[in-house]
């Protein structure tokens, strides 16, 4: 993959450059600010972003903002957004702009170094990466709310909601199936449940896993 | 030092000759609506009425602090009113002292602006003399002042007029100096409090300030040298897991070790800095805020609705206040809902937090509660920002804790 990477600590920077380039992959641009990320995609149309939220000048959301920019002018450019903190209004902010090719993951993820490099090229992919945290979030404050009767959602059994959010997190059936100890026709039952309750077509070139996990979380915007 | 004076004396006549309309302005704008208010004030409407006066009262003495600087003198604003009410203003001490005010200065103007335009008026016929002596003489009884050495005269005593003035109105300017400063300024035991409250807001802005310091240091180096170690021993156990050799066991069940622990530090440090200085606060309260009420465990409604933009200390008071408050239901209410709002106007912010839960939530002595956690730490919190506290937790709930916060500390 080509990668170009944002983040305004050396250190980290540096880090993720010997990591990524260990792992066989590219590194075609490396910037501090927003300016010099917005710079680099556009010189290289990278396969894959890495986008730190906190960066000059303001050091709020300067990235997030950015990687909004990029999504907007570069649909095919994937990017994973990472925060030291994950903050569910962001979260929404980022695929308020559309799942695909979007990650949102805890800056500590990058520790299980495996993961996070896998969540990257699922990502690159056109995959959906959001960090647990953000999922169990959601879920906690809908499953306590009891108000989950509209947007298709409500329709769903507890079990079906779990298999949505487990969905959400990016992972595949097999991954599902074995999260839930559960066989992988019984995920494929409960995926194939969700997407009739849902009313999402069965046919079509949209991921159609993506359409179920972005109705999930535009109902979590609905409530919040 | 010559350009100085001369601009000092230039702004005393200045001060001087417009003394008197000034008041007179003032005493008919205040005094009208003060003594018609205070004559009605058996028939309801005085009342409002003399409330009036009162305001137009302050909004004189602002005036009047303004056109002080002609004195040469700067005098501080006397503490804002109470409120806006009605009632505030008539209990408002400043308002009354600038009626006080205008009582001294009706007789002291009149006769500060006599003596300016008159004096300065004599200078000013007995310079410019010279220039039209030949037009129109002046002629006192049988002397026509039309020769030389009458005219000087005459330029003479102009000049002398121009002289002694200033002396002249030194003794009403000074009198006019008391006054506006003895009533016009804050009292001394307000211009007290006001240096109280400074130093209080200053101190709590310091501590706010060293916190977001440290937090953004903390977040600039050593976390992010810390997520780095973590993701390098992440990558080192995956290559420890391929290494053949006689020290190789050891090798792997070291680096997962040191790889587990600087995780566990990664999260720690986390949970420490957001503890400190949550970063999503500079994005402002209500984005602050959605983030810590979502995902809790018990549903919460939040309603955010500030027209202005609170300090950041306040931001900072109240974050914490309802991070609190909502751990607290969490841990303790049993409540299925809680709701949080925060409402602001132009000089306070409400912050109230409300549950359906057990109640009997009591704000504990401090000699009680010996830690100083809980309800009574919070009170503590609130009132070092000058704000008030209050809870209403009858036993069987439910909840209500209302706090009011100044938007600047």
């Amino acid at each position: 993959m080509r990668v170009v990477i944002a983040e305004d600590s050396v250190v980290l920077r540096d880090g993720l450059v010997r990591l990524l380039t260990a792992k066989g992959h590219e590194i075609v641009g490396e910037a501090d600010d927003p300016a010099g990320l917005l710079a680099a995609v556009n010189r290289e149309i990278p396969d894959v972003t890495v986008v730190d939220v906190r960066m000059p000048p303001t050091h709020t959301d300067d990235g997030l903002r950015a990687a909004i920019d990029i999504r907007r002018q570069h649909p095919s450019v994937a990017i994973l957004v990472f925060s030291q903190y994950i903050e569910v209004p962001h979260a929404r902010r980022l695929l308020a702009t559309g799942a695909e090719g979007i990650g949102y993951l805890l800056k500590d993820r990058v520790g299980q170094v495996g993961e996070f490099v896998e969540a990257l090229e699922r990502v690159a992919a056109g995959g959906t990466v959001l960090d647990p945290t953000v999922v169990s979030r959601l879920m906690l404050s809908r499953r306590d709310s009891q108000r989950a009767s509209d947007g298709g959602l409500g329709a769903l059994s507890p079990r079906e909601l779990e298999v949505l959010g487990l969905m959400a997190e990016g992972r595949s059936n097999a991954a599902i199936a074995s999260a839930l100890v559960v066989s992988a026709g019984a995920v494929e039952k409960y995926v194939g449940s969700i997407f009739t309750k849902l009313g999402l077509p069965t046919t079509g070139v949209t991921n159609r896993r993506v359409l179920a996990v972005l109705r999930y979380l535009q109902q979590g915007r609905a409530e919040g | 030092v010559g350009r100085v004076w001369l601009r000092r004396r230039g702004e005393e006549a200045l001060y001087a000759v417009t003394d008197a309309p000034v008041t007179v302005a003032g005493i008919v704008s205040v005094g009208v609506l003060v003594i018609s208010g205070s004559a009605l004030i058996v028939v309801l409407i005085g009342l409002p009425v003399l409330a009036g006066g009162l305001i137009s009262a302050r909004a004189f003495g602002r005036f009047e602090r303004g056109r002080s600087r002609w004195l040469g003198i700067r005098v501080n604003d006397p503490p804002a009113a109470p409120g806006d009410r009605l009632r505030d203003a008539l209990v408002d001490p400043s308002g009354w002292r600038v009626v006080l005010y205008l009582m001294a200065k009706a007789p002291l103007a009149g006769a500060t602006t006599l003596l300016a335009v008159a004096g300065y008026g004599l200078a000013g016929i007995g310079l410019s003399y010279p220039f039209w002596f030949a037009v129109t003489p002046i002629v006192f009884g049988s002397y026509r002042m039309d020769t030389a050495g009458r005219v000087a005269t005459v330029a003479l005593f102009g000049a002398l007029a121009l002289a002694v003035t200033p002396l002249l109105l030194a003794g009403p300017l000074t009198v006019s100096r008391l006054a506006v400063r003895g009533l016009l300024g804050p009292s001394r035991l307000g211009g007290r409090v006001r240096a109280l409250e400074q130093a209080r807001g200053q101190a709590v802005e310091a501590s706010v300030e060293a916190l977001r310091r440290i937090e953004r240091d903390l977040h600039d180096g050593t976390q992010s040298r810390l997520v780095t170690l973590a993701m390098d021993l992440g990558h080192a156990r995956e290559l420890a897991a391929c290494v053949d050799g006689p020290s190789a066991d050891a090798l792997r069940t070291t680096v997962e070790a040191a790889h587990i622990n600087v995780q566990q530090a990664v999260a720690e440090l986390g949970a420490l800095v957001r503890g400190i200085h949550p970063p999503v606060l500079d994005e402002g309260l209500r984005t602050a805020l959605e983030s810590l009420t979502l995902g809790l465990g018990v549903p919460v409604g939040l309603r955010v609705e500030l027209p202005r933009r609170p300090h950041r200390a306040v931001e900072t008071i109240v974050y914490f206040c309802v991070a609190e408050l909502l751990g607290n239901v969490v841990k303790h209410s049993g409540a299925s809902t809680a709701a949080v709002d925060v409402l602001g106007d132009r000089r306070s912010v409400t912050l109230r937090v409300t549950d359906d839960g057990a109640g009997g939530a009591v704000v504990a002595s401090r000699a009680a509660d010996s830690t100083g956690s809980g309800l009574s730490g919070l009170a503590a919190r609130v009132s070092a920002a000058d704000g008030t506290l209050h809870v209403d937790s009858p036993p069987g709930g439910p909840t209500a804790v209302a706090i009011r916060l100044p938007l600047v500390v």
